[in-house]
């Protein structure tokens, strides 16, 4: 408690030093400041002393990694100065080192707003051969600092209104919560809003501090539960991969207003009759029509519940939590490319490097040695995956800087040109 | 280290042509060397290998290249965030020594540890984080792209005259701009006139006040003067040289001094020498990487239909190593390992060290001039050259 009161303390003389909160710097102080340490930011001498301690970037340090689930955990951060409250429902890009090489992939935020100390808290579901998902769930230790973009994402029950504008309160209207999987995230981060500081986490007893109670401290013991109308129905391959659930039963069982209705799948394909047939809802949830429905889960799932709430009245929320992973070989592979910043759309055989097909279609990209050496002509790819003409190598994660004279598109691809 | 040494191990055990290690050609036999002319129309390469050879020697190297990228990773990082974090303390450390610096000691170890930090910023970091040694963190931070260093120069002019020209270039008369930098004879293909007699001060010059001389150099003077670049890009080029100097100017010579107040005096001295030094410096390590005696000269002619194998024996050919301590290639920004450095100037610095046995066994096999002495050899052979090419031929 003491060093996170000092902590801020320090953030605010930073803060009134070197301009105010994250972003620009501002101020006559500021200016001096990014003079000194010319031509780098103030922040990389800052970070001397706490590689928390940045205006531009923000960073956070791990504080703690629990295990829901054999293959899940929840990772609770502390995000340094510059991290920008989030609304429950929201997710976060993640950056994280992975053998020298940074990967930045979306989260779920799971812990409420305005949470003890500021942590942050996400849950991580493992991916079985993704790049980040298990390092995230097997190597992640307490200490380490990772990087947040700021929250992100409309999957908010305020509908992107922040400051409730629209009148009736979030939790007021009846809602059908459907998810499977991990899906569950960011529904967790806005059922654990609406109930929060009533019901004690499940799992979170050794740090009771850490999430899901509001810094405003403990209401008391006997007030009243905010009004709630929700049916939360979760789909899970098993009761032992299922997340979150003894904490949500424990939340149904505090509030009357909250329904949790755990469907376990087994793996495999989802047996027919579980699937999410207008007759199936009518059971598990007779007043379905009536509810603004959220989905978030496997892409099975969100299509079957897109097929049968058709006649739905009040509305249907989604949120694409995993692109389909794109099956790309190493040979040569023809598709589409986009120049992101023109519009221009060509066609690739897969064999002529980006820069050529730039040129060839009017674009003119800054480039120099045409054969790989001097890093002139480095763009980041959007989405798709591109292979180096010299050795082979196939490069497909979005965001990463290629050398456009020396790399040709492996199928359909995006390109920040 | 396992993994990287069983990736060189593999790659040891692919040899050339020849997997006993007896030379592909003994060295020094030249076509041209024994006056008669090559029988093919089409010029030979100057490595006198011809194109199997040649082609050869290019897969040797892309091995090597291969064994550096497969084995890049965790360790790699670590070591560029360490000398990074290593200059931040020595730069903020030196700053902070020098408010002091009105006690000698103080002032001496200030001066010293900015001096360090400089030439650390400038050589290991901030020149090979240019090159895109480091791009494959995908760190914004530490990304060619967006890396400005403590340096008159400003880096976007930096990465043209420098990775693009001069390493596509090198050493190739009338095109490598960093053949005596625009003011200095190296090569007696260069035109002499009455002016080159002052070039054993026009070096010291150059020298000294380096870190201008490499700010200027992308604005072509001579191609100034001769009306062959364009107002506007010159106008901008300068626009660039004037912020980026003018910033590294109020930095170090007007508010850091000004922040001491009353020690004004020793603190803006304490910069001035810190910079001093670091021109030395780099001058002496990057004069030792092109111009030592041995090290080759290119036409245009040359490089007509290289190569990429090409490309690469013209590297070796015409670049120059320097033996010394590990401290010692850490503070040349490990352009010690030129050679390896020209072969493959985007992988990781801190690798130069261990390709370098390996570039060395190919060329001794191939019978390419690899040229390796320690500081005192090259830099005095550069020297020499200097003082010789001032006067005609």
């Amino acid at each position: 408690m003491f060093t996170s009161v000092l902590d801020r303390r320090i953030g605010g003389i930073i803060d009134r030093a070197f301009g105010g909160t994250a972003g620009q710097p501002s101020g006559g102080m500021a200016r001096l400041g990014s003079s000194l340490s010319s031509p780098l930011p103030v922040d990389a001498f800052l970070r001397l002393v706490d590689p928390l301690w940045s205006s531009t970037t923000c960073r956070a340090r791990v504080e703690h990694v629990q295990r829901e689930t054999p293959d899940a955990v929840t990772i609770v951060l502390r995000p340094g100065r510059g991290w920008g409250r989030h609304r429950p429902g929201q997710w976060v890009a993640l950056g994280v080192d992975i053998d020298g090489v940074r990967h930045r992939r979306p989260y779920s935020i799971t812990s409420v707003p305005g949470a003890a100390g500021g942590r942050v808290s996400l849950t991580v579901q493992e991916v079985p051969g993704g790049a980040v998902s298990p390092f995230l769930v097997r190597r992640l230790e307490v200490g380490d600092i990772v990087h947040l973009d700021q929250p992100q994402g409309s999957f908010t029950l305020d509908h992107g209104d922040p400051q409730g504008l629209t009148g009736e309160s979030p939790a007021a209207v009846p809602t059908l919560f459907v998810t499977g999987g991990s899906g569950i995230t960011p529904v967790v981060g806005i059922i654990r809003s609406l109930t929060a500081g009533t019901v004690a986490e499940a799992g979170t007893t050794d740090r009771p501090s850490t999430i899901g109670v509001t810094s405003a401290g403990s209401p008391p013991l006997d007030a009243e539960p905010p009004p709630l109308d929700a049916v939360l129905l979760h789909h899970a391959t098993s009761e032992e991969r299922s997340l979150f659930t003894a904490e949500l039963r424990a939340a149904a069982l505090a509030h009357p207003g909250l329904r949790f209705e755990l469907v376990i799948t087994g793996s495999g394909p989802v047996p027919s009759e579980l699937a999410l047939t207008p007759e199936r809802l009518d059971t598990l949830c007779p007043d379905w029509r009536d509810r603004e429905i959220w989905t978030c889960g496997p892409e099975p799932l969100t299509a079957a519940l897109q097929r049968a709430a058709a006649g739905c009245t009040r509305g249907l929320h989604f949120e694409e939590f995993q692109a389909a992973p794109r099956a790309v070989g190493v040979d040569v592979v023809s598709g589409r490319v986009r120049f992101a910043r023109s519009g221009i759309e060509v066609q690739s055989d897969g064999t002529v490097p980006l820069l050529q097909l730039a040129e060839d279609a009017g674009l003119a990209p800054r480039h120099g040695c045409r054969m790989g050496i001097c890093h002139t002509c480095v763009v980041p790819v959007t989405s798709g995956a591109t292979v180096d003409l010299r050795d082979g190598h196939v490069r497909r994660d979005p965001g990463d800087f290629v050398q456009i004279c020396v790399s040709a598109p492996c199928g359909d691809l995006e390109i920040d040109l | 280290m396992t993994s990287r040494a069983s990736a060189l191990a593999t790659l040891n055990d692919e040899r050339g042509p020849d997997a006993d290690g007896t030379p592909v050609r003994s060295p020094g036999t030249r076509s041209g060397d024994s006056g008669v002319p090559p029988l093919r129309a089409v010029p030979q390469h100057p490595s006198g290998l011809d194109d199997d050879e040649l082609a050869a020697f290019g897969a040797a190297m892309d091995r090597l290249r291969e064994g550096i990228l497969a084995s890049r990773g965790r360790e790699d990082a670590a070591y560029i965030h360490r000398v990074i974090d290593i200059q931040r303390r020595l730069e903020a450390g030196g700053r902070l020594a020098l408010f002091a610096g009105v006690f000698p000691p103080a002032w001496v170890a200030g001066t010293a540890m900015l001096a360090t930090a400089k030439i650390l910023e400038n050589m290991e970091i901030g020149h090979n984080v240019m090159h895109g040694q480091w791009d494959w963190m995908r760190d914004p931070e530490i990304h060619s792209s967006t890396w400005e260093w403590d340096n008159a120069c400003p880096s976007e002019q930096w990465k043209h005259s420098h990775n693009d020209v001069h390493h596509t270039w090198t050493n190739v008369v009338g095109k490598d701009r960093d053949i005596g930098y625009g003011v200095l004879r190296i090569d007696e293909r260069q035109p002499w006139s009455k002016a080159a007699l002052g070039q054993p001060v026009y070096a010291l010059v150059l020298a000294l006040l380096f870190q201008w001389g490499v700010a200027l150099h992308d604005v072509e003077v001579d191609e100034v003067l001769r009306g062959e670049r364009s107002k506007e890009e010159t106008r901008r080029k300068l626009g660039q040289i004037a912020r980026k100097g003018g910033r590294q100017v109020l930095k170090d010579y007007v508010l850091f001094p000004a922040l001491a107040g009353p020690f004004f005096g020793p603190v803006l001295a304490g910069n001035l020498a810190a910079n001093l030094v670091r021109n030395l410096w780099s001058f002496t390590i990057i004069f030792c990487g092109h111009f030592p005696d041995g090290v080759a000269q290119f036409t245009t002619d040359d490089v007509e239909d290289e190569t990429r194998a090409g490309w690469y024996a013209r590297q070796v050919m015409g670049s120059a190593n320097i033996e010394g301590s590990g401290l010692f290639h850490v503070l040349s920004g490990n352009l010690s390992h030129q050679i390896e450095h020209h072969l493959f100037p985007d992988l990781p610095s801190n690798r130069y060290g261990e390709l370098a046995s390996d570039v060395r066994a190919a060329c001794e096999r191939f019978g390419i001039p690899y040229n390796s002495k320690r500081l005192s050899k090259q830099f005095g052979s550069v020297l020499g050259r200097i003082a010789r090419r001032a006067l005609p031929g």
